[in-house]
Order: structure tokens, then C-alpha cells, then sequence
């Protein structure tokens, strides 16, 4: 059966993150995930919080990442996240974004090894053992916590290019594929297939999400004008080669990373056009959204998250979503 | 006369809209930072727990938004008759 999962950034407000996934919850979410940037709301102080109000869902980071956070650091904030919740708690970690990145100094360099030292490390630690590792990025020598998660942490790994999606597909609990449209979806399933393969493992193990830009509304016109900012930063932020194999002009998408560039949004917004929310995007009423959920199910998905911007109205959405979207499947 | 005694007088349909009109308030608000952080841990409490439309909660909700948009708070109150009562103990 397929699980729902819900992203929330938290740059709104602590208490409106919280009652958003109470909501959820309610509405039959299995899975929140916070999002981890440093200019947000801290994910693990959010996390704890949700922790206190809800009873069941599973708490994500969606996701952290081995550059901003040393995973020692990682491995020490989730296991006591366990603690407080139980069986509840999920460890997403990707490479995350050149730009960020780069925005506090750092460099976007071995992004593969970083990850895969990373998701041992933080899977040792939390086991209550020692890690000892001469890896490519991280040395560490006889660290060990003082105390172990009262559960196991899968780790789900965030992935978009192929070489990511082996790596998830060999190591991975879980897998966040950054994708909303179910042709990159298909080719990122056939890649994580691959590692699983090298592997030896078997695929049904892996929990595979389709991490979506999501968005829904009674009207449609609704749903896609909550979508255009979300759709503007996905296609400043993708190389020509992604913009390509979905027919997209890249005049107007190189119009939209000039108005970013320049912080002039508004310009930004009234340059993305239908085809641009088709391919990065879910965005429709809810009878376009089963449609669509259908198509990425098929890709052989596991998990459909509901990444921002939800819609509109987020509380009526997520509302929406359990009355209208959630039963369906 | 209270805030409770008034709520607990008005029907579940009306403290439904009610309910629906603050959560309005609260989630859209820009001044997140004037809600006091004990009716907000009140009022999360009282979600988690399900009792979204009782009176303790509509209390709790009419306190953090007359704190974020007193005016709006106020507006909402005078359109409805069964409103009214609350919009005079905010008043008094």
C-alpha cells in the first residue's frame, strides 16, 4: 500500500509547522518531513516539537546534509530524536544544493563519498558502536555515543542525478527522489534499480518517494498560481540538459534564472509557462491530482510526498488531501 | 460576562465558524511574533488532543488573535448576531 508523506519548510512560523502536521496527521499522513537549511527554523528543534503533538507519524529530516552538518552531529541529534519518539523517527540526508552551499562558504565536491561516509557513520553511532573510518572526507577515530537509539533509523537518501540514485538504490533504507513528473521518476526507479542489483539486495526493501511539487485547489487555476513561484526556483536551478528532455524553451527559462539572479521575482513568475508546471510540478484539482498520482504510482514508487507548495490555503489543502486524495489509494 | 459562558452558549455550528474564522487569523497573519508563546502551547495542546471547537480552545484562539490582528479579530466578530457578545466582552 502506498504510505503519503508531507514536507513543511520551516520558514513560517514553530507553532504553524506543528499544527500544520497535526493536520496531517489527522488526515492520514504517514510520513512529515522538515526541511534542514540554515536559514530556516532548526530541523531537529521542530522535529522534537512535532514529536510532542502528534502520536504516530513518522519524523523525517527532508533532508540534512554531511557538508552543513558533520554527520557525528547528524548521528547525536536524530538518536535523541528517537528517543523522545520511538519507531517514528526517519533520517533523510542528500548532498544538498551547489547554491546554498556555496552561500556559507562551502564547496560542492564529492558529493557521492560524502554521503555514503556519512550514512555509515550516523548509522553506526546510532547503534551504539564505534566508528572508526579513513574514508575520502571524513576521519574518524574510536567515536562512539554514550547511549543508542532505542530503535533502528532507516536513512533515506535525496537523490536526482544517476549516479546519487545508484548509490541510494545499493545503501538506502529509503530513497527521496527530487521529481515530480513520472518520466524522471521512471528513469530514476530504473537507476536505483541498478543499485540495488550491485547490491544484492531486493528492491521491494527500499521505500522509494517521489519527493513532488505539489499543489491542489477546488479550481485549477488556483492550484497552478500557488505552483508558478515553486516552478520558477526548479527551473532557475536546472541545467539546460533537464529543461531539454522536457521541451522547454530555453529562452524563457534562461529569462526566469536572469530575473532570479537579479531578485526580481514577479518578472520571474510571469515567464513560466504551462509546460514548465507540467514537468515540475503536480499542480490541478483534486481529480487532476489522483490522475496524476496514478502515473507516478505506476513508475513503481512507494511513497508520494506532497512537497510544497501544497496550495493556496495550506490547512484546506492538506484537509483536501486527506478527504479527497488519501482514500482513493 | 466571561468569555467561556458566552462560548459554551453557542451552538456547535456556530462555534464551528467561529473556529474557522480565527484559524483565518492565525495562519495568516504576518504578526506571528505578538502570539503569546503559553496560549500557543495551549492551543497546539488542546489540537493534539481534539478539542479544536470547544470553548476552552475558541478561547484560547480569540486571545492569540486579538494579540496578532486585534481590528480584523473584532470585524469578524460583528458579522455574525451570535458574534456579538464576544465582540463586546473583547470591548469591555
Amino acid at each position: 500500500m502506498v504510505k503519503f508523506g508531507i514536507e513543511f519548510v520551516p520558514r513560517d512560523a514553530y507553532w504553524r509547522i506543528v499544527y500544520y502536521t497535526i493536520e496531517s496527521e489527522k488526515s492520514g499522513f504517514d510520513h512529515v518531513w522538515i526541511t534542514d537549511h540554515y536559514n530556516n527554523r532548526n530541523v531537529y528543534v521542530m522535529l522534537t516539537l512535532i514529536s510532542n503533538y502528534t502520536n504516530s507519524i513518522k519524523l523525517g529530516t527532508g533532508v540534512t546534509n554531511p557538508y552543513v552538518c558533520n554527520p557525528v552531529f547528524t548521528a547525536t541529534a536524530i538518536a535523541s530524536l528517537a528517543e523522545v519518539a520511538p519507531n517514528r523517527v526517519v533520517c533523510g540526508i542528500g548532498a544538498g544544493d551547489y547554491v546554498t552551499l556555496s552561500a556559507i562558504g562551502l564547496k560542492f565536491e564529492k558529493p557521492l563519498a560524502y554521503v555514503k561516509e556519512a550514512v555509515e557513520i550516523i548509522r553506526t553511532l546510532t547503534s551504539g558502536e564505534t566508528v572508526n573510518l579513513d574514508g575520502d572526507v571524513f576521519k574518524i577515530r574510536g567515536a562512539r555515543l554514550n547511549y543508542k537509539s532505542p530503535s533502528k533509523i532507516p536513512v533515506y537518501i535525496g537523490a536526482q542525478g544517476p549516479a546519487m540514485l545508484r548509490l541510494a538504490g545499493e545503501i538506502g533504507d529509503g530513497v527521496l527522489i527530487n521529481a515530480s513528473h513520472p518520466k524522471d521518476l521512471k528513469e530514476a526507479v530504473a537507476r536505483i534499480r541498478e543499485g540495488v542489483s550491485k547490491a544484492n539486495r531486493r528492491v521491494e526493501d527500499l521505500d522509494i518517494a517521489a519527493y513532488t511539487s505539489f499543489s491542489i485547489a477546488e479550481e485549477e487555476a488556483k492550484a497552478i498560481e500557488a505552483a508558478i513561484p515553486v516552478v520558477a526556483f526548479i527551473v532557475g536551478g536546472s541545467p539546460n540538459v533537464v529543461l531539454e528532455k522536457h521541451g522547454i524553451d530555453i529562452e524563457k527559462a534562461q529569462a526566469i534564472k536572469d530575473a532570479l539572479v537579479q531578485g526580481k521575482f514577479g518578472r520571474a513568475f510571469k515567464n513560466v509557462t504551462s509546460d514548465m508546471i507540467e514537468a515540475f510540478s503536480i499542480a490541478g484539482t483534486p481529480k487532476q491530482c489522483i490522475d496524476k498520482i496514478e502515473q507516478v504510482l505506476e513508475t513503481g514508487v512507494t511513497q508520494f510526498v506532497v512537497g510544497s507548495p501544497i496550495g493556496l490555503d495550506v490547512i484546506k489543502s492538506i484537509r483536501m488531501i486527506g478527504e479527497k486524495i488519501i482514500p482513493v489509494f | 460576562m466571561s468569555f467561556n459562558s458566552i462560548l459554551d452558549g453557542l451552538s456547535e455550528d456556530v462555534k464551528s465558524q467561529l473556529f474557522e474564522r480565527l484559524l483565518e487569523i492565525l495562519f495568516k497573519s504576518k504578526n506571528v511574533d505578538k502570539a503569546d508563546p503559553t496560549h500557543i502551547t495551549k492551543f497546539l495542546h488542546l489540537a493534539k488532543e481534539g478539542f479544536l471547537k470547544s470553548s476552552e480552545c475558541l478561547k484560547t484562539m480569540l486571545y492569540i488573535a486579538v494579540s496578532m490582528e486585534k481590528e480584523e479579530t473584532l470585524s469578524i466578530l460583528s458579522e455574525k448576531a451570535e458574534f456579538s457578545r464576544l465582540h463586546d466582552a473583547i470591548l469591555s
